[in-house]
């Protein structure tokens, strides 16, 4: 397979007036073409960090070490400009509150056109044409009349289906899409992400899914990636992680996933709390909330160490 | 609300209550106030030590149900009635989604859980009032040792936790918690779910859970209602409601609902997307017809009551769900 966005050693601080906070620590990353690449984590996990990062989103305030690379092109050495062509045309991203990303005072016909008619060589009629097009393709019902409406006209599952007919316009090959359900019903969470999973196929696209819900990945995933604490600690196909799963985090997550909805009779949590993110200490993150931890957790790192297609950060394994 | 129940065991009753809220016409030149009805004739009981859960989705109207329960909104028709032993004030307690917002900021948690002592129980002195904030971080998983700290310390779990210690410090009878885990994350989900459980074995408390999603309700409840723009379309036993869903509405619920199984999850048929716009809606139709798959005339024409479908299940659909015995 061949890959399309490659990030190697990533690592993100963030100096704040209460000093460094570790974000992200020597994260791999390797998004092949046509493939869903699921990254799972709780609030906290870098995950947010670790994407904003590929698209150079973070604030100025922001160190980020290793490299990335879009089809062979070095994203940290790009040029503003070049950036910006790649955020409209190559990467699109969608994200948790659409009411945050959509402008309240234009109509949603001038921010879905604004991109079309930056660099395109067609005229308003044209651009707007293809904007209601576009809603039609993510089911907003009548489109036509709809694409002059204000956003906050529109219900919550209706802004995320035009932050989607955003994305899409320009015809990405890398969509990134930022825990895109979180904030809906689980009625209307449903019909997004089946329209995700069709539009994904029909696009070609490759996405990276970002989620803190195991149950989402399942149904939308090729491949998971589970992080802790800025770093990753397990990589696998779908399959392989939810049914042979390693990590004992990953073990936990699925477990009271597996419970809360109702695959068990008991609810199951992990106990503790994840580690405080503004020290880097030696030993495995998860060494406290471990409940088959080993004396060498407690002194060395574990690094991701892979069989096949699928590696975890574990002493457990080696 | 007034107290004037007797019953035995009942603590709450909720009677054909509707709450309504006068909204801003869009039109410049309108007639009158319009009102938008939160809440349409909804009634229950709530019985002594038992968990109901009430479910819904966003615009559902929970909250106004819970604020109304609380003595937050009055009620624009009907009533709700409290057990004559129960003092509003102290006995009823509310946990609220957001439990960092919900906790002033230049309070340490010392004096965000004993403040309702200050009004409730003035005059308890300060040992006492100590042994009983050491007794109540105890008793929710808090250290005793941190009590000078403040509220954005902690992590959301643990603010959840400050949030119940307070609610708690009081002694009430009836806890209401408003969406309390739907801003934790999944590991920390169970740990206060197991906490409200435990609490409410060890006082014997009355709890009223909110929630969006059906499978957390399913673990803490005893009985549920679920909600639909305002008017109760299913209540009855958890577990009859889970098993045999007599509403369409209970039913999609339950199976949109993705699973932690790439297996299961590949074979889901897709949901058919259908337009709430489809067709024009009498405002006496059933509320739910607008996306209900078993739809005929009838529901189009007006509401369906609420009837009997089993000794444990009430439904308001003319049509409920069938299951093979």
């Amino acid at each position: 397979m061949q890959a399309i966005l490659e990030a190697k050693n990533i690592s993100i601080r963030f100096n704040t007036a209460k000093g460094v906070v570790y974000a992200v620590n020597e994260v791999d990353l390797v998004l092949n073409k046509g493939e869903v690449l699921g990254i799972v984590g709780e609030s906290g996990s870098g995950k947010t960090q670790l994407m904003h990062s590929l698209i150079r989103l973070l604030p100025g305030n922001a160190e980020v070490s290793g490299s990335i690379f879009y089809e062979g092109e070095n994203i940290p050495d790009a040029s503003q400009t070049r950036i910006n062509t790649i955020r409209r045309n190559e990467i699109a991203m969608i994200f948790q509150d659409p009411m945050s990303c959509l402008n309240p005072y234009l109509k949603i016909s001038q921010q879905l056109t604004e991109a079309l008619l930056f660099d395109d060589k067609i005229n308003k009629a044209e651009a707007l044409q293809q904007a209601i097009d576009m809603l039609e393709k993510v089911q907003i019902p009548d489109a036509k009349q709809r694409i002059h409406s204000y956003p906050y006209q529109l219900s919550g599952g209706m802004r995320q289906r035009v932050m989607l007919a955003m994305a899409l316009l320009r015809k990405p090959k890398v969509l990134i899409a930022d825990e895109p359900t979180t904030a809906l019903d689980v009625t209307v969470q449903a019909e997004i992400l089946q329209l995700l999973k069709q539009l994904t196929a029909e696009y070609g696209l490759s996405v990276l899914f970002i989620t803190h819900d195991l149950s989402i990945v399942a149904g939308q995933c090729d491949r998971v990636m589970v992080m802790y604490a800025g770093q990753v600690v397990e990589q696998a196909s779908v399959n392989e992680l939810f049914y042979q799963a390693r990590h004992p985090y990953t073990q936990g997550l699925l477990a009271s996933a597996k419970s809360q909805s109702g695959m068990s009779d008991k609810l199951i949590s992990i106990a503790g709390q994840a580690p405080a993110n503004n020290q880097r200490q030696p030993g495995c993150p998860f060494y406290a909330r471990c409940e088959q931890r080993i004396d060498s957790c407690a002194k060395d790192t574990p690094v991701l160490s892979s069989n096949g297609s699928h590696s975890q950060a574990c002493h457990l394994y080696g | 609300m007034d107290n004037t129940i007797d019953a035995q065991n009942v603590l709450m009753r909720v009677q054909q209550l509707t709450v309504e809220f006068p909204i801003q016409s869009t039109k410049i030149f309108s007639l009158g106030k319009q009102n938008f009805q939160a809440l349409s004739n909804v009634s229950f009981e709530i019985r002594q030590g038992v968990t109901l859960g009430i479910v819904g989705e966003s615009g559902s109207g929970k909250t106004t149900l819970a604020r109304t329960l609380a003595g937050l909104i009055e009620p624009t028709v009907g009533s709700v009635s409290i057990a004559k032993n129960i003092t509003p004030t102290r006995d009823i307690q509310f946990v609220f989604q957001d439990s960092l917002a919900a906790l002033n900021p230049r309070m340490t948690v010392e004096q965000l859980i004993l403040e309702p002592l200050d009004y409730q129980l003035p005059k308890m002195d300060v040992q006492q009032r100590q042994q009983k904030l050491k007794q109540s971080m105890e008793q929710v998983g808090l250290d005793y040792a941190q009590r000078q700290r403040y509220a954005h310390e902690f992590s959301g779990g643990q603010c959840q936790r400050i949030g119940i210690a307070r609610a708690m410090i009081t002694e009430p009878e009836i806890l209401i918690c408003d969406e309390p885990v739907s801003a934790l994350d999944v590991s920390v989900r169970a740990q206060v779910i197991n906490l409200l459980k435990d609490l409410q074995s060890q006082h014997g408390l009355t709890l009223i859970f909110i929630a969006h999603d059906l499978s957390l309700v399913r673990f803490i409840s005893d009985e549920i209602i679920v909600l639909y723009r305002g008017r109760i379309v299913e209540q009855g036993h958890t577990e009859q409601v889970f098993n045999h869903p007599g509403h369409p509405y209970t039913r999609a619920l339950i199976e949109v609902e993705p699973r932690p199984d790439p297996e299961f999850e590949r074979q889901r048929v897709p949901v058919p997307i259908r337009s709430q716009n489809e067709l024009e809606i009498s405002e006496l139709a059933c509320v739910y017809v607008g996306r209900c798959k078993n739809r005929q005339s009838k529901c189009t024409q007006r509401q369906p009551e609420q009837r009997v479908l089993s000794d444990k299940q009430n439904v308001a659909c003319f049509y409920p769900l069938k299951y093979p015995k």
